[in-house]
């Protein structure tokens, strides 16, 4: 039986295996990813005029880049152009904070003009066996309802809103329909709404040119884990059996009694002859 | 393409035509990135005069990011420029689809443990929690659980977790009462529902007091993939009918 370890002594290769904390527990500096979700554009994206992402199709996620605290400036250019001065999408600001999570996204406003949002993502800690689901709405529609199997579950969300529920983990069979109809624009497809992750789904493209499309992004490490694992109820293999200490008593008494059968042969023994 | 003069760094073939006429260079393939020195130090060799050929070998500099393949190594016609600056790097930035169709898989789900040598072969369930926070596991301790928000055998990372009861009332001793003595090195085998095995070595078997486990190490999902497999042992309380102990085996890919 292996030694029980007290407080504090390590466990062998169980805690010497164990990995680093995920990136997105980082708190000094700001995760960012980018989403391009403007049909039909290859763009460079340049980051505080420098080139940062080449030849980004739609469709797309590029990151996480990890960034220091700070404001930064994102202009996003057709793809051949030579520098930053004529962007289709910026100048923008982002203002970034340490220990946060975002998402920029460029993608086509309600009328359909390119534009881009950043969003920050939800990266709290969801209770185990359950996970986040983010619904952006970055499409050239009008306000939507999402539904989930049929029902809807988001009701009226526009352009650039977002909505978040917190679900159990499984698959959700995901559509998107004009407010207050069940008539699908987008799906119905299945979505894994991931364990511990937050899964951030954009409905994205352009209603009048029949290309609207779900793009998905994770985020994970968000998971609590189970705090115990009850595995025996019987006390059949415990190293403390009742039948250790009784069978002291067990025994002694067993001795005892011979050694007072012993004696009183040996006694009556004497006697008997004592008296022939 | 090796970006000089301060013209832009990233280089692709597209781009050959927007060249400024005075100049050509061959356009064999995409180029590396120099580092910022480098291409100062070829800057000052073309302006005091001397027409050094492109020597440089390929491959990725890791400031410059992910472009490789060597340079032109021959000789382009060139002007000496003014003020050269030094060119900027496009950092690597991982870049994926975000179609649903891209989403990870799910997780290759566990449905056997083997271990010849100490007489454990019995079925696995997927499991969540039970009422409350814990591991949930089967009442019959000839049947193991594993942790299905977790690791599995495939992932790229972390811990796969498969428990069972060490007894029961019901059922008496089970097939994890082994564990508790099996040697370092002994092999245990998870067969996963697409019909592959995956075999593990005991690297380590601890008993450690259930208010100590480290469960974050246990239900870790990152760090090097492994197995762990967690039943009770140790001391019993008689009184509340429970182990004051997990016995926790870690175990490692076999070679």
């Amino acid at each position: 039986m292996r030694k029980t370890l007290a407080v504090g002594v390590a466990a062998g290769a169980l805690v010497a295996l164990a990995g680093i904390a995920p990136a997105n527990a980082a708190t000094d500096v700001a995760q960012l990813s980018v989403l391009h979700a403007v049909p039909g554009l290859t763009v460079d994206v340049y980051v505080n005029g420098d080139l940062t992402l080449d030849n980004f199709e739609p469709g797309d996620l590029a990151g996480p880049l990890e960034l220091p605290a700070g404001t930064y400036t994102v202009a996003i250019t057709a793809s051949d152009a030579a520098d930053a001065s004529s962007p289709a999408i910026g100048p923008v600001d982002l203002p970034l904070e340490a220990g946060k999570n975002y998402t920029a996204a460029a993608h086509l406003d309600a009328a359909g003009a390119p534009t881009a949002t950043l969003f920050t993502n939800d990266i709290s800690t969801v209770g185990a066996g359950e996970g986040r689901l983010t619904v952006r709405h970055v499409a050239a529609a009008p306000a939507v309802d999402i539904l989930a199997g049929g029902t809807a579950v988001i009701t009226n969300l526009s352009n650039p809103d977002e909505s978040l529920l917190t679900l159990p983990a499984g698959t959700v069979s995901a559509s998107v329909a004009a407010t207050g109809t069940t008539d699908p624009v987008i799906g119905p497809a299945d979505v894994n709404v991931a364990e511990g992750t937050n899964t951030i789904v954009y409905a994205w493209g352009s209603l009048t040119d029949s290309n609207l499309a779900l793009a998905v992004q994770t985020v994970g490490g968000l998971h609590s884990n189970p705090d115990g694992i009850p595995a025996g109820s019987a006390g059949l293999v415990a190293t403390n059996q009742p039948a250790d200490s009784a069978g002291w008593w067990f025994g002694g008494a067993a001795l005892a009694l011979v050694l007072g059968i012993s004696a009183a042969a040996v006694y009556g023994t004497r006697r008997a002859e004592a008296r022939r | 393409m090796v970006s000089l003069f301060g013209w832009p760094t990233v280089t692709r073939a597209a781009r050959t035509e927007r060249l400024r006429p005075a100049q050509h260079r061959p356009q064999h393939r995409r180029a590396g990135l120099l580092g910022p020195v480098l291409a100062g130090a070829l800057m000052l060799g073309l302006l005091s005069g001397c027409a050094a050929p492109l020597s440089t070998t390929g491959g990725t500099d890791p400031a410059a990011g992910g472009f490789t393949g060597p340079a032109s190594t021959a000789a382009p016609a060139r002007v000496p420029s003014p003020a050269p600056v030094p060119p900027a790097a496009v950092p690597a930035v991982p870049r994926q689809s975000a179609s649903l169709a891209a989403l990870p898989g799910p997780v290759s789900t566990p449905v056997r443990v083997r271990a010849a040598s100490i007489g454990i072969d019995m079925p696995i369930e997927a499991v969540g929690l039970a009422d409350g926070s814990a591991m949930a596991l089967p009442s019959n301790p000839a049947v193991a659980a594993w942790y299905r928000y977790g690791a599995g055998p495939d992932s790229p990372a972390g811990a796969t977790v498969v428990a069972a009861h060490v007894d029961s009332l019901a059922y008496d001793i089970g097939p994890f009462a082994q564990l508790a003595d099996a040697p370092v090195g002994t092999e245990i085998v998870l067969d996963t529902a697409d019909g592959a095995a995956h075999r593990y070595t005991i690297a380590s078997v601890d008993s450690v007091e259930k208010p100590s486990v480290p469960w974050a190490s246990v239900f870790d999902r990152t760090g090097q993939p492994r197995l762990i497999l967690v039943t009770c042992g140790g001391e019993f309380d008689y009184e509340a009918r429970r182990y004051l102990s997990n016995v926790i085996v870690t175990a490692v890919p076999a070679p």
